[in-house]
Order: C-alpha cells, then sequence, then structure tokens
C-alpha cells in the first residue's frame, strides 16, 4: 500500500513545497500585507496547471463534439435527402415541436444517432442507426481500447462506429399514385420469412455472435459473389434471391466497392437478439433488411451505402409485386417457403425444449431449498433427532431379522 | 525433435552455465541484460515480418472450426468462421503479445525483485519460440500448410495427449450442428 501511496505523498509535498515561502508566514504577516503583495509572493503554478488541464478537457469535449457532429450532419443531411427526393418517402426525419426539421435524433453526448423514413410502396419505414465514438470522452475511449485489448472478454459491445439501416416491407405494391391498393399485405409480409445474408469476411465471426438471426445460418462462399464476401443464409437455396432481383453486373460492383465499410447486408424475419421463450420468438418476428456498414465517413462512402439502400428498396419492390401478382419469375416459391416453415417450427421446439430445461432445473433447486428449510426447522424444533432414532432403530431391527433368516 | 523436450535440455545447458556466472557483477549483468534485449528485439522482428507477409498474402479463404468447451468456464462449444487472413493475424498477435507480457515479467523479477537469472534463462527461449512457430514456418521457411502445419493449428499437449484432446474440431457433422445452434445475439447481463 505505501508503495502505491508513496509518490502521492511526494506529489502532495511537491504542491506544499511550491509555496513553502508563503506558509511560512504568519497570520500577522500576511494581514499586513496588501491583496496585491500577497498575490505576488504565492506560487500560482498549481492553479495554473489545474486551469490548463481543466481548459484542455473543455477543449477536448468540444472538439470531440464538433467532429461528431460535423460525420452525423454530412451523413444524416445527404442520406435523408435521398431518401426524400429520390426514393420519394413521403415523410422523412422529425420535426421538432417549433416545427422544425431535425435531420436526426442524438443521445449519448451526439455518439448515437437516428433518422426514420416512412409513406411509399413496397416499404414500411426505413430506420438508420449510427454509432460514433463519444469523442467528447477521450479518457474513456482509450480506457475502453486498453481493456479491448488485454481483456478481449470484457470488450465494450459497439466499441467500433457502425450505421445500421433496417428497411421493413410492408406487402403493398403500387406502381403509380392511382394504381389500386392489395388487400393481402398480411399474406404477403408472411412469406417474406427467411434469412439470407451478404456478409463481408472481415466480420463473418462477429457478426454470427452478434446477431441471433446469422448464428442460425450456414456460411458459404460462392463464385457469384466478390471474394471479399460469403452467403450467410438458412438453406442454400436462398443464396439465389440477391441475384435473382439484382443483376449481377450490378450487384458485384457495388459490393466491390463497398468492401472496406460494409459489414452484411441480411434479408431476416428473425430479431437480432436471441429470444428465450416462444412468445418472444413470436412478438420479435417481422421481416427486414439490415444493412450494417462502417460508418461512412467520406461523400463517395455516403453515395455508395444510398446505392445500396436504393437496391434494396428495388429488391423488394419487384418480390412485393412477384408475391402480389402471383408472377411465374417469383423466387419465393412453395417448397423454399414450406422449408422456411419447418426451420422456424423447428427452432422454436429448440426454444421451448431449452426453456423447459430450465424451468425444470429452477423447480429442482426449489425442492433442494425446500428440503433444506425443512430439516433445519426439524432440527431447530428437536423432531430431527427423533427421526434419525427411529430410522436407526429400522436398521438395526432389519438386520437382526436378516440375522435370523441366516441362521 | 519435439520442442518441449529441446527448451528443457535448454534450460538444462543454461542453469549450468548461470551456475558458474558472476550475476553480482556490473559487467555480467550488463551484458546479460543486452543478451536478453536482443534476443526479444530479433523475435518481435521475426514475428513482425510474419505479419506483415500474412497482410500482404491476403488470403481470404473462409476457416470454420469448432472450439471445444472450456471445462474451466461455463462456456460450451464455440463455432469460429474466419479466413485464413484473421487465423493467422490472431496467431501472430497472440504471440507479439505474449512477447510483451513476457517483457513485463521480466522487467518485475529484475528492477523490482532484483533477480538477474531468469533474464538469462530467458535469453534463448523467444528467437526459439519465434522460429518454432507455425507461422513463422509457414510464411517465412515458405512451408506448405499441411499436416501439423495445417489450420487450425494444434493445441500442444503439456503431457502427451493425456486427458483428453484439446483440440478445434473440424469435421462437417460437427461444424454444421454448432452453424444451426443459434447461439448468437445473446443479451449482455
Amino acid at each position: 500500500m505505501s508503495a502505491i501511496l508513496e509518490p502521492l505523498v511526494r506529489v502532495v509535498e511537491y504542491v506544499e513545497s511550491l509555496n513553502a515561502e508563503y506558509l511560512s508566514k504568519s497570520s500577522d504577516e500576511l494581514k499586513a500585507m496588501t491583496l496585491f503583495e500577497r498575490a505576488s509572493i504565492y506560487d500560482w503554478r498549481f492553479e495554473m496547471t489545474c486551469t490548463v488541464i481543466l481548459i484542455l478537457v473543455y477543449l477536448m469535449y468540444f472538439i470531440g463534439i464538433s467532429t461528431n457532429k460535423r460525420h452525423a450532419n454530412r451523413l444524416f443531411k445527404k442520406f435523408n435527402s435521398y431518401l426524400k427526393n429520390d426514393l420519394e418517402f413521403s415523410r422523412v426525419a422529425f420535426t421538432d415541436y417549433e416545427g422544425k426539421q431535425q435531420e436526426y435524433l442524438d443521445q449519448h453526448q451526439y455518439s448515437w444517432f437516428t433518422t426514420f423514413a416512412t409513406g411509399r410502396s413496397s416499404i414500411e419505414s426505413i430506420t438508420m442507426r449510427a454509432h460514433l465514438l463519444p469523442r467528447s470522452n477521450l479518457l474513456s475511449i482509450i480506457f475502453e481500447y486498453a481493456i479491448a485489448y488485454f481483456f478481449p472478454s470484457l470488450a465494450v459491445r459497439d466499441l467500433d462506429e457502425f450505421a445500421q439501416v433496417i428497411i421493413k416491407p410492408n406487402g403493398v405494391y403500387a406502381a403509380n399514385a392511382d394504381s389500386k391498393i392489395n388487400a393481402n399485405a398480411g399474406e404477403i409480409l408472411g412469406k417474406l420469412q427467411f434469412i439470407t445474408s451478404i456478409v463481408n469476411k472481415d466480420v463473418m465471426n462477429d457478426s454470427r455472435s452478434n446477431n441471433y438471426f446469422l448464428s442460425l445460418t450456414h456460411t458459404s462462399e460462392s463464385d457469384k459473389l466478390p471474394v471479399e464476401y460469403v452467403y450467410m443464409s438458412e438453406a442454400n437455396q436462398f443464396n439465389g434471391f440477391f441475384h435473382h432481383y439484382i443483376k449481377e453486373t450490378t450487384l458485384n460492383p457495388l459490393l466491390k466497392n463497398c468492401s472496406r465499410f460494409l459489414q452484411f447486408i441480411s434479408f431476416t424475419d428473425l430479431p437480432i437478439e436471441k429470444p428465450l421463450t416462444q412468445k418472444l420468438f413470436d412478438q420479435n418476428q417481422s421481416p427486414k433488411c439490415i444493412i450494417r456498414v462502417k460508418f461512412p465517413k467520406s461523400n463517395e462512402e455516403i453515395e455508395l451505402l444510398q446505392k445500396l439502400v436504393s437496391s434494396i428498396v428495388e429488391v423488394f419492390d419487384n418480390c412485393t409485386r412477384d408475391l402480389i401478382q402471383d408472377s411465374s419469375n417469383k423466387f419465393l416459391t412453395n417448397d423454399l417457403l414450406k422449408k422456411s416453415v419447418t426451420f422456424r417450427s423447428q427452432e422454436i421446439d429448440r426454444i421451448n425444449k431449452l426453456m423447459k430445461q430450465a424451468e425444470l432445473e429452477v423447480a429442482k433447486e426449489k425442492k433442494l431449498e425446500l428440503e433444506k428449510e425443512r430439516r433445519r426447522q426439524l432440527k431447530e424444533s428437536g423432531e430431527l433427532s427423533k427421526i434419525d432414532q427411529k430410522m436407526k432403530e429400522k436398521r438395526e431391527r432389519r438386520q437382526r431379522n436378516k440375522q435370523r433368516v441366516k441362521m | 525433435m519435439n520442442a518441449q523436450i529441446t527448451n528443457l535440455l535448454i534450460m538444462l545447458v543454461m542453469m549450468q552455465i548461470s551456475r558458474r556466472l558472476d550475476m553480482e557483477n556490473e559487467t555480467t549483468i550488463f551484458y546479460i541484460r543486452i543478451l536478453y534485449c536482443s534476443s526479444v528485439a530479433i523475435a518481435w522482428i521475426i514475428y513482425y515480418v510474419t505479419r506483415v507477409k500474412i497482410v500482404q498474402k491476403n488470403d481470404l479463404t473462409t476457416l470454420k472450426y469448432v472450439v471445444p468447451a472450456n471445462p474451466m468456464s461455463n462456456e460450451g462449444e464455440k463455432l469460429e468462421t474466419t479466413t485464413v487472413k484473421d487465423y493467422d493475424l490472431k496467431q501472430i498477435d497472440s504471440s507479439i503479445k505474449s512477447i510483451y507480457s513476457g517483457i513485463a515479467m521480466m522487467g518485475f523479477m529484475h528492477f523490482y525483485m532484483k533477480y538477474t537469472n531468469p533474464l538469462f534463462m530467458q535469453s534463448i527461449s523467444p528467437v526459439k519460440s519465434a522460429l518454432e512457430s507455425n507461422l513463422v514456418k509457414i510464411h517465412i521457411f515458405n512451408k506448405p500448410a499441411v499436416g501439423d502445419l495445417k489450420r487450425p493449428f494444434k493445441a500442444p499437449s503439456m503431457f502427451g495427449g493425456f486427458g483428453g484432446s484439446n483440440d478445434n474440431k473440424t469435421d462437417k457433422k460437427t461444424i454444421e450442428e454448432a452453424e444451426k445452434a443459434g447461439l448468437g445475439g445473446v443479451k449482455a447481463e
């Protein structure tokens, strides 16, 4: 302990020694001096150092916040404008109580950002959530990185900077403003229950361990994809979904250009977090496409992200149209859908089995606790010794009977 | 010859030499420090050159294996889906990290506890471990990644295989089961 406190004591002694002259004067001597005289013999170096440190901390905070705001403004302004003008969403981003347009909502010292768009054929909503490092607190970043380097298991899950776009379909297709809307949206959405993804090879393991839906998939390489990516689908037959709705000549160059920042594109109906009960499984089951990228900081990356989102919206447009019109070109055939239904029922069975096992274990523990409590009460009341005595007598009686039989 | 046996032999030889050295003599201590630092520096350079070669090769072949359950913790079997490049980088980074922890340990023993003997004993093993590393064999000596050098590498056993195998599983059935296990997305408590 003294080894730890010794340097601290030395620092305190040094700080005190700075004002040895001032502290050596008696209070009468100090009273006799003017305010200026007292201030001039006092050594202000310690106070100055503290002030400089405080100013530096404030500057770091200010620069950190400004940097995050700049990155977020660039991304969200462009992205929202693209959603509004190019993809023709009727409602994009938020309006505050004064009616002023807000490009995003921010949380935790400008480190988490969200935007939202809705009102378009085939798409119920697009939500983009982005995370930036809390640059306002440099010390915490250094500390978290040091922990992640030396103790990877203690690392914070969202340490990296990313943007995640969730595109939810609505099962309604309208070719133009005057088109009649289909009434079987629920039925169409029911057919979009499958998992197929294109995942960057750099993040295969992390993506599988952070996302429940990806941890249910089979990983396979394919010549159809750029070498930086793999398919992760619940069955290999779903791998063709991407190329069925997006031309290979469009998708592959786009994927290739995005390889340095795209983590995965996944069509799924299952949640990101593992459901522990069938109720949670059913509640969180909704078809969507998730695009996860490293936070796009350059204009080029933002444009690539826009192209990705546009491609996925196009996939939902074409897929919804095919399903509504029951086109012969549709990818999701009845055989494929049957497979996905079987897959989900098997998964639900497994969740129920695990739940039952957990319940049995809890019941077992409870029973043991009750037994312990009963024995403790019996011991306290003296009943236990009586029972033990009875048991002992019983054992002796049996022993005697056995001996008699032998004789 | 088995690496552990050679380690043992080197240790015995170094022990005999260290008995003949005057560990109190400042000059001897100085030369032992130079020997240890050079050995660590050479090992670090070997690992770093290997790391550069791994990055240059950029082998993106997918590698799947199942890490067996850890009896010391509650963790069950875990599927690792990675690329040859990432696997190699992970292995080489852990080797580089082990050099740093070795330096920290030796620094504590030598400067705080004032022992010089461990410094001398550890002056050969960093270079030896670096040269015996599977990745150095593959990337520096250009040996083919087959047999013992096939990824995922087999963990060296302390007791010649007694007490059960701790190797990663690579058979198709185990991997397929692990792929569909649905162990991801568990919310941290």
